[in-house]
């Protein structure tokens, strides 16, 4: 009875399922160095950034009514807008070596005056709020089978990076001083890893909404941090965490008639105080 | 290849960073198998001195020459004046002083077998599998170290490896780095405030002051009358029987 009703959910919302498991999972690799360095609301400011990124779109888009609808359809030029103004904030603050205390006061006036520019920007839009309050309340299920594929894309990229770089990406989290001293270069893998999270935000919050990126970027590794022993092990650990909160995430939701986007990150959220006490038990 | 070829050589060098000049025609050349201490009042342009030597900072004006060999990415070890790590951030002092090694290429085993060796060396060798929260302030101080160490070495720079150590920790920290030095020729390239620490230790000094670095042998540079008119008659005769012993 479960198993013919999950098929059926699957021929339904599959793709859709895919895509928001695909992208915690590649999220959740590439929020580690945020979570390593102490940076975690850059994810918020980011999200909220591509929003704004969207209501531009929006407003430029009707300015230009019908002049590129044979080049581009409103849903990819509002997914690049999005993609564009998150890589940009991304970049902005998470790179620089102004020191943590600085960074998080451009992360706190950017997520502001995005939060505030993209609804004052779009307030007598004909379809502009509802757009915005689409992108942030959106819960996943408006994936598709081409966003699956992307979002399995970025997942293996990110994924042998992360192998690949994982020593380099750990030191120079915990340590930017010494890890240019040794020469690997600091300002280029942080712009790298900045551009790779705004790219993956911007995808993200089109495919999945505000929440789902921010809570997939941010949680997982959370949780990582305080089950794990090593920043190493985090790069495992985070994108299991990731699979945890929102495999069973979305079945609980279809089950529930729930949005799977809100449950998967409650349950991702209720995931990083339970990693921490199985940590503290744990032998030493 | 030349061994008398100096480790690190500058000449009428202009540092600083962001444009603003800290130190300026800056003439210093440090051999191999050497002990310098690099001296000076805080602000005074030390870790500047030091971090343009390793690499970090250009120099706003003439240029570094480093030995081909011995003044190398992979021949270098560096100790920051501090490690800020994120407090929430869990690591095993093996991992710690594990990713000092990232950059030299090294396999799984050779790698595997560094990290104990350059503990053992600092004496944390029991420490190995502790969380790096849960070493006293001397034993991160002395995992800095060992990070470096791990490397092997061939030119040491470290920025105040000492702050913060009892007296009995700085001798015993001062003793791994005499015996590298001795043994194995290490180069050691130490910035300190503790003036009696370069004057006991140190073959070598750079004394920074006001822009400037007045290097040369300890003798050379730690005189009464230059001490005196940089830091006060007190401090001068506070040292005097240092630099008597040391002349």
């Amino acid at each position: 009875m479960i198993a013919q009703d999950f098929a059926t959910a699957w021929q339904l919302f599959g793709p859709a399922w895919l895509a928001g498991w695909l992208v915690a999972v590649y999220l959740g690799i590439a929020g580690v160095p945020l979570v390593a360095r102490g940076h975690a609301f850059l994810g918020a400011a980011v999200a909220q950034t591509a929003a704004l990124g969207v209501a531009i779109a929006l407003l430029l888009g009707a300015t230009m009514e019908h002049a590129h609808d044979e080049l581009f359809d409103g849903e990819t030029v509002l997914t690049l807008a999005a993609i564009a103004f998150a890589t940009l904030a991304a970049l902005a603050t998470g790179t620089g070596g102004s020191g943590r205390a600085a960074r998080e006061g451009v992360t706190a006036w950017l997520y502001l005056a995005s939060a505030s520019l993209t609804v004052l920007l779009v307030a007598n839009h004909p379809l502009g709020t509802e757009e915005v309050k689409h992108v942030l309340g959106l819960s996943v299920l408006g994936a598709g089978p081409v966003d699956a594929a992307v979002a399995g894309v970025l997942a293996v990229a990110t994924l042998s990076i992360a192998l690949l770089r994982r020593d380099q990406l750990a030191l120079v989290a915990m340590d930017p001083v010494m890890a240019a001293a040794v020469g690997v270069p600091v300002r280029r893998l942080s712009a790298a890893t900045s551009a790779w999270i705004g790219l993956g935000i911007g995808f993200a919050i089109h495919a999945s909404g505000l929440l789902y990126a921010f809570g997939c970027l941010v949680l997982p590794a959370l949780a990582a941090a305080r089950a794990c022993r090593t920043v190493r092990a985090m790069f495992w650990v985070a994108p299991l965490f990731a699979l945890a909160g929102t495999l069973p995430g979305f079945l609980l939701a279809h089950a529930t008639d729930l949005p799977p986007g809100h449950v998967a990150v409650a349950l991702l959220a209720a995931l990083v105080p339970l990693a921490g006490a199985r940590r503290w038990r744990r032998p030493r | 290849m030349s061994a008398s070829q100096p480790v690190f050589a500058l000449a009428g060098a202009c540092l600083g960073h962001a444009r603003r000049t800290v130190l300026d025609a800056v003439d210093l050349a440090i051999g191999q198998g050497e002990f310098w201490c690099v001296v000076g009042p805080n602000g005074s342009g030390k870790t500047t001195l030091l971090h343009t030597l390793v690499g970090l900072l250009r120099p706003l004006r003439g240029g570094v020459r480093h030995h081909p060999t011995l003044a190398t990415r992979t021949a270098l070890g560096f100790v920051p004046q501090r490690c800020d790590l994120n407090p929430a951030l869990p690591t095993t002092v093996r991992e710690f002083v594990g990713l000092g090694l990232v950059g030299l290429g090294l396999g799984r085993v050779e790698a595997a077998s560094r990290v104990p060796e350059a503990l053992a060396r600092v004496d944390l060798g029991p420490q190995i599998d502790t969380e790096y929260w849960r070493l006293s302030g001397g034993q991160r101080q002395r995992a800095l170290l060992a990070r470096a160490l791990a490397r092997r070495p061939a030119t040491l720079l470290a920025d105040e490896p000492t702050s913060g150590l009892d007296p009995r920790a700085v001798e015993d920290l001062l003793a791994v780095l005499h015996h590298m030095h001795r043994q194995q020729g290490l180069t050691l390239v130490l910035v300190t405030h503790d003036l009696g620490l370069a004057a006991r230790h140190a073959s070598h000094v750079a004394l920074v002051h006001e822009g400037r670095v007045h290097a040369g042998t300890r003798s050379e540079v730690l005189r009464r009358d230059r001490l005196e008119r940089l830091y006060g008659a007190a401090v001068a005769d506070a040292f005097a029987p240092l630099l008597e012993g040391s002349a």
